[in-house]
């Protein structure tokens, strides 16, 4: 492997992203070169020096002073509309509501289907001396109904 | 030594953004808590000074808030986080260009001998506060390209797959500019980093 090669491996080889044989090969190179072994060394020295470099530390005075400035920051997302307790009651009346409401016309329409005065009291009230009446399954002749309607 | 890598938060972030979604702003103070370490911490080495840092990660996290409709779970939470830091920090670079900042050439001739101590191999300087404004200092030198992805990658951790989903790039183009942000920060500090009596070779 050419020295060029290698130092274009040097930080893959830091990072450990280098593949077993791309690892072998720079390491046998490694031992005997040692202008590349130089450029690991430094390699070394600057990510030490980056890696040890103070971070800041946990601060909650940071966090208060985010949620201060939370006020101004106005999403643009709206958030999504939690149901409240009375809303969920609400929810339960309406409900029982339009159940009592159906319930309450089928009921009506129930009970105007049935007659209100049986066809029998009807007919005693026009023929109070009749005794009774027989009902014929067939629709009567048009001509007989309007001769029954002259003779009365 | 070593500070240990950052890691996803161990937060239920889905409940929690459930809960703002709803309009528990609350709930938000849980997610700043989790982040504010990544968010902080970028800002830091990507902006001239502490001020403008904390300022910056302030309001980022207002973006955060206001655009929170806008993350579908597609990505990780922290990725999202960072691509919006990123962009932010970029801005800010952009608006403050002409304001002078203090080079890393000037802090050698203030703070000599404290850089010379900041690449010992052994011990670092002693105040945190300095070494952080040394470090600031060398990175301000670099490109803002090579300052993102060296901060992303040396500071916080991200994997090569990481970086590509948060610089929206190709892991070959992420292979590229880390190869080349390091190049750049190695011939900056080759004086520091190559001991006294020891031939520089290997120019990359």
């Amino acid at each position: 492997m050419t020295h060029q090669a290698i130092q274009d491996l040097v930080w893959r080889l830091q990072d450990r992203e280098l593949g077993d044989a791309d690892r072998a090969a720079v390491q046998a190179h490694l031992a005997g070169c040692s202008d590349c072994s130089e450029i690991v060394r430094r390699a070394g020295v600057l990510h030490r020096l980056l890696a040890t470099a103070p971070h800041p530390a946990p601060s909650e005075a940071f966090v208060a002073s985010v949620m201060q400035r939370l006020p101004d920051a106005e999403p643009a997302w709206q958030p999504v509309a939690r149901p409240h307790a009375w809303s969920n009651w609400w929810s339960v009346i309406e409900r029982v509501g339009l159940g009592v409401a159906a319930a309450g016309l089928m009921l009506a329409i129930t009970v105007r289907q049935q007659p209100a005065v049986a066809t029998e009291t009807l007919l005693r009230a026009d023929w109070p001396e009749q005794e009774g009446w027989a009902f014929a399954d067939e629709s009567p002749d048009a001509h007989l109904l309007l001769a029954s309607a002259v003779d009365r | 030594m070593p500070q240990p890598p950052i890691g996803d938060p161990p937060v239920d972030e889905r409940a929690i953004i459930a809960r703002i979604r709803r309009g528990d702003r609350n709930a938000f103070a849980e997610l700043v808590r989790a982040h504010q370490g990544r968010v902080r911490g970028y800002c830091r080495y990507l902006l001239r000074n502490e001020t403008d840092a904390e300022d910056a990660a302030q309001e980022i996290f207002l973006k955060v808030y206001q655009s929170l409709e806008k993350f579908r779970g597609d990505a990780k939470f922290s990725t999202w986080i960072y691509r919006i830091t990123a962009n932010h920090c970029l801005d800010r670079l952009r608006s403050a260009a002409r304001r002078p900042t203090q080079s890393w050439d000037a802090m050698i001739e203030e703070h000599g001998e404290k850089a010379e101590a900041l690449f010992a191999t052994e011990e670092t300087p002693a105040v945190p506060a300095e070494r952080t404004e040394l470090v600031r200092a060398v990175l301000a030198d670099l490109p803002e390209r090579s300052r993102h992805i060296l901060v992303l990658r040396e500071m916080q951790g991200l994997s090569y797959e990481e970086l590509a989903q948060t610089l929206d790039c190709s892991l070959d183009a992420v292979k590229g500019r880390l190869k080349r942000a390091r190049q750049e920060l190695d011939r900056k500090l080759r004086h520091f980093l190559t001991p006294k009596g020891v031939k520089s070779g290997g120019d990359q």
